[in-house]
Order: structure tokens, then C-alpha cells, then sequence
């Protein structure tokens, strides 16, 4: 019988070796020569629709706590991300108004209409939000949020005012 | 050769509405009322359905002509002081499913303010010299030779416009945008999902889409605004000495070809996958090695206007004509 | 983030022809290249991320990130070895900003992830099982140091940490991982 201690110490001289190391599931050739050979033009697309199942769980959850703000270790600069979170927080309650005060004049909030773009602007608002506690002295970077924001508001109302004007015809 | 179906498709329906016994349809009204207007007369045009043309005279009177919607119940044409009302009555409920809408030509002095709307009507309109205000939610806009303040939009419906000078703002969102040969002091342009493709001497100019293509072909640019989420950008300019360009996407890619000398600073910041092409001058773009982004920051010539650029997972392309 | 990993002198690089040519533009040899290479790589960021939808993403970033810089491969070391740092910068990279915007944001979305990863756990060692349960910087320290044989001063300037930190990581995934062994020994 071997001990939990020599029965590691095999399974990292085996992984050292390369053995069972994982393996990609499907061609990831594609993707990539698809990325290059055009030069590098849309490049970085792929990864944004990998953001995009995440972020709108993001954004459906929405709130950012400030308990969880300090208690992530290492940031370099907690202002901005202060400030990050308090402008998603913001953003968050004027989409929740948005959408409940419209649920309460009997809309039910779902309509295919534009969903795709709402879908692409909340990946954008996290990918964006992601960047700047990158690089929090981006001036545009911000400016891009607060339009991201405002689009999104936008077209949420845009959303609404056509569905009840298409209902009648 | 859309134009050409067109015409098929009308002469067609014609001939059958003509050679059909009018009694299979549900009868639709015609109009034909005149009223004399003063020349800075506000007008208020309503049409849920069908397609109205609306039309700049040198006359004084107010003119309506065609066949109304085929549910309308009437016409309000009213005057009262310089406000004239031209509105299609409709039942307040209804499911108007048949195909005959409004067909409607109407005249006004070209000094006329209009505010119109619609939900799936078209509107064609033409030769005016005051502001324009134009609401429709499925129906497409064309728009020709006007001048003033104009407001131009559709949700799902197309903008065409030609000779637009003034203040400017058209605006859709799954439809496409196409502006030709505008002038006048500025000019913005807004989509969703459609496409914006622009050719004007109009020199303070913003467009913002979210994935739909912005194509500008500019002459003199001041001050130019863009913003993308995916959608990409491109712009063909010239920039004045003073002149500022800024332009902010997510993952569009922004692209700007200069006619001519170009006299900035210009800084362009690329922060995730996407990378930077500079062919304006020697600078060297800075890729940060490892970490992911690139940065590029270079006087043009005299440096005296600005440009900034920044894109998230975008390419910058930087060009000379 | 400038150290250069260069355990191997100029030796004979069987991939040195495949890269001259993919620098001067051919798709062609960089294909061969990824042919090569991106499994070792998949397998690297895939102990660093700890599961496969991420570490597919970052395998594509390493190479188009790759192709974008092959310019800068000096031949100082082996193309491979080279490859491998450039790896793990690109997934450290990623990674760390994926897992600061983690703890900024509410967590409780985890289910679907989770049923995934569940599905593929079948196809893993059983290394690599356990090696997903570590906290992500454990995992780091470990993956690098005792599967990739970085010494602890490397894995500390790659992770931007102190070396101590380094080698308490390492211990505590050691621990960690002799512990889950004899659990599952012992059912």
C-alpha cells in the first residue's frame, strides 16, 4: 500500500511526463486561423462571445457588493474600483426601474426585438468594467462605459415603446 | 433593378385592383382637401399605415390627395391658428390585418414645420426649408433636399436621405442608414443593429451603432465622434488644424483613411486582442510584450488638432489615401 | 514581467525552420508549429485555468498572440521553451483578470459551469481531478513549480509574488492534494 505522499509524488512525475495530460475536445485551429489570416481584423471577437454567457449572468445578478470589494486581496487600485462599482450598481438600479416600471404597465419584458444587441452591450459593460481595473486611468475607456450604460438604457425603452406600438397593427 | 420590380409589382397590383370587383375589398376612402395656410404654419401629420408623401410647394395652401386606410374612420384637417393638423383616424382598437394602408400625397408651402408620425407607414419627404421631426416604427424614411433642424427616425424601417443641410439626426435601429450629400453645420447618426453609410461635406459629425458597420466617406472634418460596440468603423476625412477625432468600440474594429495632410496628436490605445496599424507615418506602436494590448502615440505633422482612438478588442488602421 | 526563461543553450531547434518561415508570413508552417505544440500548451493553461472552456479560449490567445510575435523569438532558447513562457504569461494574464473580476462581482451563476465540468471530469486523470479544486493561486504555484519544473523564483516572478509566497503555495497544494488521495483511499 502506498502512502497519499508517494502516491503524489507518481501522479506529478507522470503529469511531468506528459502522461494523461488534457486534451482539447474540439479543432481549435479554426478559430485561430480564422483570427490571423485576416490580418488580425476582428480579431479578439471569439473571446468576447466566450465573455458573453458570463456576463449576463453578471448583469442579471448585478450588484456589486462593497463587502466583496474588500475583501478581494491585492488591488492595486481600490478607487477605481470603487468607483467601478458604484457606477454598475447605479446602472443596475435604473435598468431594474426601467424594467419595473414597465412591468407595471403590463409589459412582460420579453421581445426578441434587439435582444441580441442588449445581450452584446452587457458583454461589452463587463468587458469593459474588466479593462478598466486594468487600467483605471483609461479616460475613454470610462467615457465608452457611461455610453455603453446608456445605450443599453436605451434600447431596453426602445424595446418596450415598439412592442406596444406594433401591437395594434 | 429594385425599382424596376417595383414599378412590376404596382403595375400588377393595379391591374388586378382595377380588373377585381371592388366590392372583395374593404372600401377605402378617397381624399382630396385643400386649405389655405399661413407660410410659418406647424403641421402635424399622424398615418398609422400605408405610405404618405409629403411635399415642399411654393404655394400657400395645404393639400391632401389619395385613399385613406382602409379601417380609418376619417381625416382630421384642421387649422387652428398656424396649426394644421392632417391626421388618418383610426378605431382606438382593432386588429388591422388587411393590406391596404393609406396612400397619401400631401402639399404644404416649404416654409411649413412638420412633426409626423407613424407606426408601419412609409414616409416620403421632400423639398422643405423648416425643421423636421419624423417618428415611424416599422416603415421606411426617404428623405430629400430639406433644411432646418431634422429628426429622422425608424426602428426597423430604412433612412434614405439626399441634400440634407442643418442640424442633422437620423436615427434607427435595426434599420439601415444612408445619407448622401449632406451639408450644413452637423450631422448625427445612430443605429443598432443597422448599417451607416454616409457621404457628406458636413464637418461636426458623430455616429454610434452597436453592431451594425458605420462607413463614412467625409470631406473637412472639426470635430468627429464615433462609437461601436461591434459594429466596425471606418472613415475616409481630411481633419481641419484645430480639428478633434475621437473614437471609442469594443470589438469594432476603427479605421481612418486620411485625404491630405493630417496636423495632430494622435493616440490610439488598443487594450485586449486587437492590434494596431499605423501607415501615416514611421511611429512605432508599442505592444506591451506579453501582457495584452498595444499603444501607439505620434504627432502628425504640426500636432495642432487631437485624435484618440481606443478600441478594447478591436484593430486600429491608421491610412493614407 | 521581463524574465526570460532560458534553461537550454543554443542547441539544435528542430522547429527553427517552421518558425523563420511562419515569421515571414506563411499560415502554412504556423499551422505545423500549432500542430506540434498545442497540445503541450492546452495541457498547460488548462492546469492553470482548471477547466476546458477557458483553457480552449486561452490556447487560441497563446497562438494568435504567438503569430503576432514570432518576430520577437530570438533563438536564444528552445522555440518550445519559449512557447511554454509565452503560455503561461498569456494565461496568467487572462487569468488574473478573470479572477479579480470574480471577487468584484456577487457569485451564485456557478451551476452551469460546474455541470459542465462535471460532464468532462470523467476524461481526466486523477491528477488533474484534484488539481481543479485548488484555489486558483495554489494551483498556479503548483502547476509551475513541481508539473513544470519552474524554479520557485521563476514561478514568483511569473505570478508576481514574493518567492516565500511561492513555495508556501506550493506546500499548501501538496497538503492539500496528500489529503483528498487518502480520503479517497480510504472510501
Amino acid at each position: 500500500m502506498t502512502t497519499a505522499n508517494e502516491k503524489l509524488a507518481r501522479l506529478i512525475s507522470e503529469a511531468a511526463d506528459g502522461k494523461d495530460t488534457p486534451q482539447p475536445g474540439h479543432d481549435l485551429w479554426r478559430g485561430i486561423e480564422h483570427s490571423i489570416s485576416r490580418s488580425g481584423r476582428r480579431r479578439g471577437r471569439w473571446l468576447n462571445w466566450a465573455w458573453a454567457s458570463a456576463a449576463c449572468a453578471v448583469l442579471a445578478v448585478g450588484l456589486v457588493t462593497f463587502n466583496s470589494m474588500q475583501s478581494s486581496p491585492g488591488t492595486a487600485t481600490p478607487q477605481s474600483e470603487l468607483l467601478l462599482t458604484v457606477l454598475n450598481q447605479q446602472h443596475e438600479q435604473q435598468r431594474q426601474m426601467l424594467l419595473s416600471h414597465y412591468q407595471t404597465v403590463g409589459w412582460d419584458g420579453k421581445s426578441g426585438y434587439v435582444q441580441q444587441e442588449l445581450e452584446q452591450i452587457r458583454a461589452s459593460i463587463h468587458e469593459v468594467s474588466e479593462q478598466l481595473i486594468e487600467e483605471p486611468n483609461n479616460r475613454q475607456l470610462w467615457q465608452l462605459l457611461q455610453w455603453l450604460y446608456s445605450k443599453e438604457l436605451e434600447l431596453l425603452e426602445s424595446q418596450f415603446k415598439v412592442n406596444e406600438q406594433l401591437q395594434q397593427v | 433593378m429594385k425599382k424596376l420590380m417595383n414599378l412590376l409589382f404596382s403595375v400588377s397590383v393595379a391591374a388586378v385592383l382595377y380588373a377585381a370587383p371592388t366590392a372583395a375589398f374593404a372600401a377605402q376612402e378617397s381624399v382630396d382637401k385643400r386649405l389655405d395656410v399661413p407660410a410659418n404654419v406647424v403641421v402635424t401629420i399622424e398615418n398609422m399605415r400605408g405610405e404618405v408623401e409629403i411635399i415642399g410647394t411654393e404655394e400657400t395652401y395645404a393639400q391632401v390627395r389619395g385613399k385613406l386606410d382602409e379601417y380609418a374612420t376619417g381625416m382630421t384637417f384642421e387649422l387652428a391658428d398656424n396649426n394644421l393638423t392632417i391626421r388618418v383616424e383610426m378605431p382606438a382598437r382593432g386588429n388591422f390585418s388587411g393590406n391596404h394602408g393609406s396612400e397619401l400625397e400631401i402639399h404644404l408651402p416649404s416654409s411649413a414645420e412638420l412633426n409626423i408620425s407613424g407606426v408601419s407607414s412609409d414616409f416620403v419627404v421632400r423639398d422643405f426649408s423648416s425643421d423636421v421631426q419624423l417618428n415611424t416604427v416599422s416603415g421606411d424614411i426617404h428623405a430629400h433636399s430639406l433644411r432646418g433642424k431634422l429628426n429622422l427616425t425608424s426602428v426597423s424601417g430604412d433612412i434614405q436621405s439626399e441634400k440634407l443641410t442643418g442640424r442633422v439626426t437620423l436615427k434607427s435601429v435595426s434599420g439601415d442608414i444612408d445619407d448622401r450629400d449632406g451639408a450644413g453645420s452637423n450631422a448625427s447618426y445612430s443605429s443598432t443593429s443597422g448599417d451607416i453609410d454616409v457621404r457628406t461635406s458636413v464637418s461636426d459629425i458623430s455616429a454610434e451603432s452597436v453592431s451594425g458597420d458605420v462607413m463614412l466617406d467625409l470631406q473637412s472634418v472639426s470635430n468627429l465622434r464615433l462609437k461601436s460596440v461591434s459594429g466596425d468603423v471606418k472613415a475616409t476625412l481630411a481633419l481641419t488644424r484645430n480639428g478633434r477625432i475621437s473614437a471609442n468600440s469594443v470589438s469594432g474594429d476603427v479605421e481612418l483613411l486620411f485625404s491630405g495632410a493630417v496636423d495632430a496628436n494622435l493616440e490610439a490605445n488598443v487594450s485586449g486582442g486587437g492590434s494596431i496599424v499605423n501607415d501615416v507615418n514611421d511611429a512605432r506602436v508599442e505592444e506591451s510584450k506579453w501582457g495584452v494590448g498595444a499603444n501607439l502615440e505620434t504627432r502628425l505633422g504640426s500636432g495642432s488638432g487631437t485624435i484618440e482612438l481606443t478600441t478594447m478588442s478591436g484593430d486600429i488602421i491608421l491610412r493614407k489615401k | 514581467m521581463t524574465v526570460q526563461l532560458n534553461r537550454e543553450s543554443a542547441i539544435e531547434d528542430p522547429d527553427r525552420g517552421l518558425v523563420r518561415q511562419a515569421t515571414q508570413g506563411s499560415i502554412q508552417a504556423f499551422q505545423q508549429l500549432f500542430e506540434r505544440h498545442h497540445r503541450r500548451v492546452y495541457g498547460l493553461v488548462w492546469r492553470l485555468a482548471g477547466n476546458s472552456e477557458m483553457a480552449q479560449d486561452l490556447t487560441q490567445e497563446v497562438f494568435i498572440k504567438l503569430w503576432g510575435n514570432l518576430a520577437s523569438f530570438r533563438g536564444e532558447s528552445k522555440f518550445s521553451t519559449w512557447l511554454h513562457t509565452v503560455a503561461t504569461r498569456v494565461a496568467l494574464t487572462e487569468l488574473r483578470k478573470n479572477k479579480r473580476w470574480q471577487q468584484v462581482r456577487l457569485t451564485g451563476e456557478a451551476g452551469y459551469a460546474d455541470t459542465l465540468e462535471y460532464q468532462e471530469s470523467a476524461d481526466l486523470s486523477e491528477l488533474d481531478q484534484l488539481i481543479r479544486r485548488l484555489p486558483a493561486q495554489t494551483r498556479w504555484a503548483f502547476v509551475l513549480h513541481c508539473i513544470e519544473g519552474l524554479r520557485h523564483e521563476e514561478v514568483a516572478a511569473e505570478m508576481g509574488i514574493a518567492v516565500g509566497t511561492s513555495k508556501a503555495q506550493v506546500h499548501r497544494a501538496r497538503m492539500m492534494l496528500e489529503e483528498w488521495l487518502s480520503d479517497d483511499d480510504s472510501e
